[in-house]
Formats: structure tokens, sequence, C-alpha cells
């Protein structure tokens, strides 16, 4: 089975990432190509093996609930592209120029 | 006064303790390597001339007042430019991150600075570690210093070849799927993946944060064991740091007569190039020589590690990925437009064509209704991946095998997505299963390097390195 049921535009949504129309059938092509080649992982017979997520059996990592020396707020502010009066300026979630994108 | 820049780290140490040198004359003669030849090779993204001279002349004036050395004193070392140096750019080569000078420093480097090391730069690599040539740099190739036509290999290309042309002592890389070990292949050096978990991650910018690993590239096993003696053990700053990870500095003296070597049948397959099993057929027969006893092993899962790969690798790093939006750091979103087209044409501008492939083929493999498809089936796969090696390693010490199936390949020559991918097809399944390896060159009476890899068991990294030095004593002689 392919992905065709989800076109490609709709993917690149899921990533948040705009695809340019004049590359679009370029990246479909390689899209295909490598679902095709992870698909081949189907064939594998794994239906009752357990998943692999962490290497290291490591689970559940605390520290202690302390205050600890780190940057200063003003550091990290000021590595924000837009600014405004020591905070950082995000573009509006429900901004009237995403209505045609939706 | 001989040339400090061929010196491995002992005869570089004992030359400025014997004032035959100083760290400024060692430090200088690699901004002038690096000043001659380094526009024809492109290891470089940013060189800290003046930086690396102040580093310098602090180790001079200590070494004038006397007393003790720390280990890496007047090492210079490169720096991959996915992995944090206060002061230093690091844009893991990608153009979304381009102007970016991050307000930390990793521990590794930290380290590295404690221990005496110099930083003098930061090298180039495939965009987010995302390649095996470096051609995927948002900035520009990395050339091969052993023939300018060809590729670096990668990702870490850019500290491989850095090493290889003497623009450095030693260099971190960092290794998700192989990108230590192929370039330090390709390039003649030594490169090592040390077991998941032994060395922090903390300032290292994640692609698949469940494989990424900060490994060393050098000229010998005994200088990379030299950088990953001072950059292992255990940081709160990574919660899959190992809490008890550490490697001795002294070798084990190492019996080959008692050591068991598994050679795996499916490493040695039809895509192995001539003269990479002639490389491989030499450190084979001077194992056996020196008495060590090799046996030949069966990894059957070999055939979908790079499948697995490419499943793993995009969802992990579509899902890293994300913080890119052009908001608290990095390149500037258009403050014109709402949040999602203004951070999606950030992204869908700056980030190159691989990156954008494997977010892509990460979003889709994590999504509902594909999920179970693709994503588990291939946690579940890498779970044989694992008992693969398990079983392996209840006969053998160590596992044998080629780097890369070929040599360097000619700039530009791989076209074909699946074809690059292949590359990493003896070097993933170590990745999945999150063991440590080491890249060793070994002459095979040819003209471009060829590397042969060594897979040891998890954190058993110390003994890996005595073994990997030992069959480098072996070549050395022969």
């Amino acid at each position: 089975m392919k992905h065709q049921a989800t076109p490609l535009q709709d993917i690149a949504r899921l990533g948040n990432l705009e695809v340019r129309s004049d590359e679009l059938e370029r990246l479909s092509k390689e899209f295909d190509t490598i679902v095709e080649f992870v698909g081949t992982l189907q064939r594998v017979k794994a239906e009752d093996v357990s998943e692999t997520a962490v290497v290291t059996e490591l689970e559940n990592v605390f520290r202690e609930d302390s205050v600890e020396p780190s940057l200063h707020h003003r550091t990290l502010v000021e590595h924000a592209p837009h600014r405004r009066g020591g905070l950082i300026r995000a573009p509006g979630v429900f901004a009237e120029q995403d209505n045609d994108d939706a | 006064m001989p040339d400090p820049t061929s010196l491995g780290i002992g005869d570089l140490k004992e030359g400025l303790r014997k004032r035959t040198f100083s760290c400024r004359e060692v430090v200088d003669a690699f901004l002038h390597r690096i000043a001659s030849d380094d526009s024809r090779i492109g290891s470089f993204l940013f060189i800290d001339a003046e930086g690396a001279r102040a580093a310098a002349k602090s180790l001079d004036e200590r070494i004038a007042e006397g007393g003790d050395l720390p280990h890496l004193a007047g090492v210079v070392v490169a720096v991959k430019d996915n992995i944090a140096v206060r002061g230093m750019p690091a844009t893991a080569a990608s153009r979304i991150l381009e102007g970016y000078v991050p307000p930390y420093e990793a521990t590794v480097v930290e380290r590295l600075k404690r221990a005496g090391a110099i930083v003098i730069g930061k090298t180039n690599l495939d965009e987010f570690g995302m390649g095996a040539s470096t051609e995927q740099s948002g900035f520009h190739p990395t050339a091969n210093p052993h023939d300018p036509t060809r590729v670096a290999g990668g990702s870490s290309g850019g500290s491989a070849a850095a090493v290889a042309a003497e623009f450095c002592t030693a260099a971190l890389g960092s290794d998700t799927g192989g990108s230590v070990r192929q370039p330090a292949a390709f390039c003649g050096v030594v490169g090592m993946r040390p077991t998941y978990g032994m060395v922090s991650r903390n300032g290292l910018i994640a692609l698949a944060s469940s494989m990424d690993v900060i490994g060393p590239l050098a000229r010998s096993a005994e200088d990379a064991r030299s950088l990953l003696h001072v950059i292992a053990g255990h940081d709160a700053r990574d919660a899959t740091s190992l809490p008890q990870g550490s490697v001795a500095l002294a070798p084990d003296r190492l019996d080959l007569k008692r050591v068991r070597v598994g050679v795996p049948a499916e490493y040695l397959g039809g895509r192995l190039s001539g003269e990479v099993r002639a490389g491989f057929e030499r450190a084979r027969s001077l194992l056996e020589r020196a008495g060590a006893a090799i046996i030949d092993v069966s990894l059957p899962t070999t055939e979908h590690a790079v499948p697995t790969y490419y499943v793993i690798n995009p969802a992990e790093a579509s899902s890293n990925l994300g913080r890119y939006d052009g908001i608290r750091f990095g390149q500037p979103h258009d403050p014109s437009l709402g949040h999602r087209l203004a951070t999606a044409k950030l992204r869908g501008g700056r980030f190159g064509s691989e990156p954008i492939r494997r977010i892509l083929v990460g979003s889709f493999t994590l999504s509902s209704g594909y999920r179970d498809r693709y994503y588990h089936t291939a946690q579940r796969v890498r779970t044989l991946i694992r008992q693969d090696f398990v079983g392996a390693f209840e006969d053998v010490d160590f596992l044998l095998t080629p780097t890369t199936p070929t040599v360097a390949f000619p700039l530009g020559s791989v076209q074909d997505l699946l074809t690059m991918y292949e590359q990493d097809v003896y070097l993933s399944a170590v990745s999945l299963a999150g063991l440590p390896a080491i890249s060793l060159p070994v002459e095979h009476g040819g003209g471009l390097p060829v590397g042969i890899q060594l897979i040891g068991q998890q954190q058993r990294d110390a003994e890996l390195l005595d073994v990997a030095e030992s069959l480098q004593g072996i070549m050395k002689d022969s």
C-alpha cells in the first residue's frame, strides 16, 4: 500500500512546512521512493516482538528539586529575532493571514 | 622545530614539555596550514584564530611557571558545527541557524577546555547531520584531502577532513547512523562511536535523539582514547547519560590470543568493493596471525537495518526540527504573517532538501493511521536487530566488518537517494543497537583510504579501544 491517500501538501502541513509548487513533483517522487523503501519492513515477522525506544534501559531520570545556576532569561530573550520591551514577539496564532491556509 | 601539525597527542605533549615548541607555535602552525589549504578542502565553517591564540598564550604561561599540565594541554581540536562552543556560531550547516551563536557550551567542549584542549574552529557537516558525503551542507561541500575531487564522507566530513589534512590534532564529530565512522574511513583517520549515553549530548543539536552520540576523530586509536577519556562520563544535563560511563586512559594489556573476533557474513556481500575487501582481509589475517580466534557469525537482520533507520531517524528528526520556527532564536520569521504561515514559510525556505524530506517522511510515519504500520513496526524490528547482536556476543568478544562498501566516491556522483542511504549499510545497525564501534584505517595496497570497523559490547568502550590499539600496533609493525 502506498501513501496516496494522503496528499503531500497535507503531510507538509503536519510538518509545518511550506512546499513550493515547483518542488512538489520532485518531493512527491522522492517521498514515494523512501516510503516504498521503508515499507519493506512489513515483510519482517515482528508482530509479537516488543518495541525498542531506549537502548540502555534507563528510565525516569530525575534530579533533586533544587535551585541551580542557569542562564539569565535576558540572555535567552536576546536571541529572539523579534522582540518588544524585553519580551519575545511571536506571530499571532489567530492572525487573519492564516485564514486562506486553512 | 619539527612540524607539530603531523604529531599525535603523545608526541605533541612531549614537544611542549621539552619546550621544543610552544602552544602558540602549535596553534600558528595549524592556522597557517588552514589558511593555505582549506580553500580547496572546505572543512571549516568558522575559524577562531584569536581565541585559539589567546588560549595558547595562557597555556604557555602555565608551562613557563612549571607544574603539571592538564591531560590535553595544547591539543588543538576542531568541533563539528552541531556542537555548541560558547562565542562561536553553531549552524549545524543549516541556513535556518545562520548567524546563531549559542549562549552556552556543550558539556563535551567544557570538558575538553578544562583538560587544556584548544578549540580552533567549527567544522562542516551535512545539514543537521543528515547525509553521508557533506555535500548536503547548507553552505559548501567538503572535499577529501586524499583526492579533492572526491567526498570526505559525512556527516562529520569537515571534522574527518580537518584531521586528515592536519588542520588540527583531533576533532569531535557526532554519529547518529554512521556519521563519525564513515567519514573517518573515507579520510583515512580513526573515528569512534561510543556507547549510547557514554558521552553527554548536552549542547549537541539533536537529530535523532535515541541514536545521537558525540565521538572523537583522531590520528590513532590511542588519541581517540585520550579524547574519549576526557569527554565521557555522567552528566546530569543529559537525561540519557549513563550513570557510570568512563573510559580508562591507559590501555589494558590485551592478549590477542584470548580474543574472539566475529565476522558477520552479511557484511561481506556483493556490494563490497575489491579494495575495501582487500583492506578487510588484511585486518582479519593480521588478527588471526596474532592469535585471535576468528569466528564466522550471522546477523540475519542486517538487511533491515537501513530501512529501520530511515523510519526512526525521520520520525525523531521531524520532532526535533519542530523547534526551528524563527521565534526564539535563529533566522527570523516574517512578522507580517500569522503563526502557521510565518513559520511554514521560514522552514520551507531555509531548510535544505534532506531536512525537508525527513520532516515529510517523519510526519507521515508518525501520523494517525500510519504510525503502527511504519513507526511501531520499525521499533519492533529494532528489537530484533539488538537481539542479533546479543546472540553474536555470546560467542565472540568483538565483531570485525568493513566500515563502508567502497572508498570515497567522486563529488556529485551519487544522485540517487537510496544509494546515498545505503552508504551506512554496515553502520546503522550498530547505531540502532546503541553499541560502541570504531573505524580504523587499513593499508590495502591501493590509493584511497579504506576503513575497517570493530564493534564492541555496550559500555565496553575501553576494551574496544584496547583491541583497536593492539590491531593498529600490529598493522604498523607488519
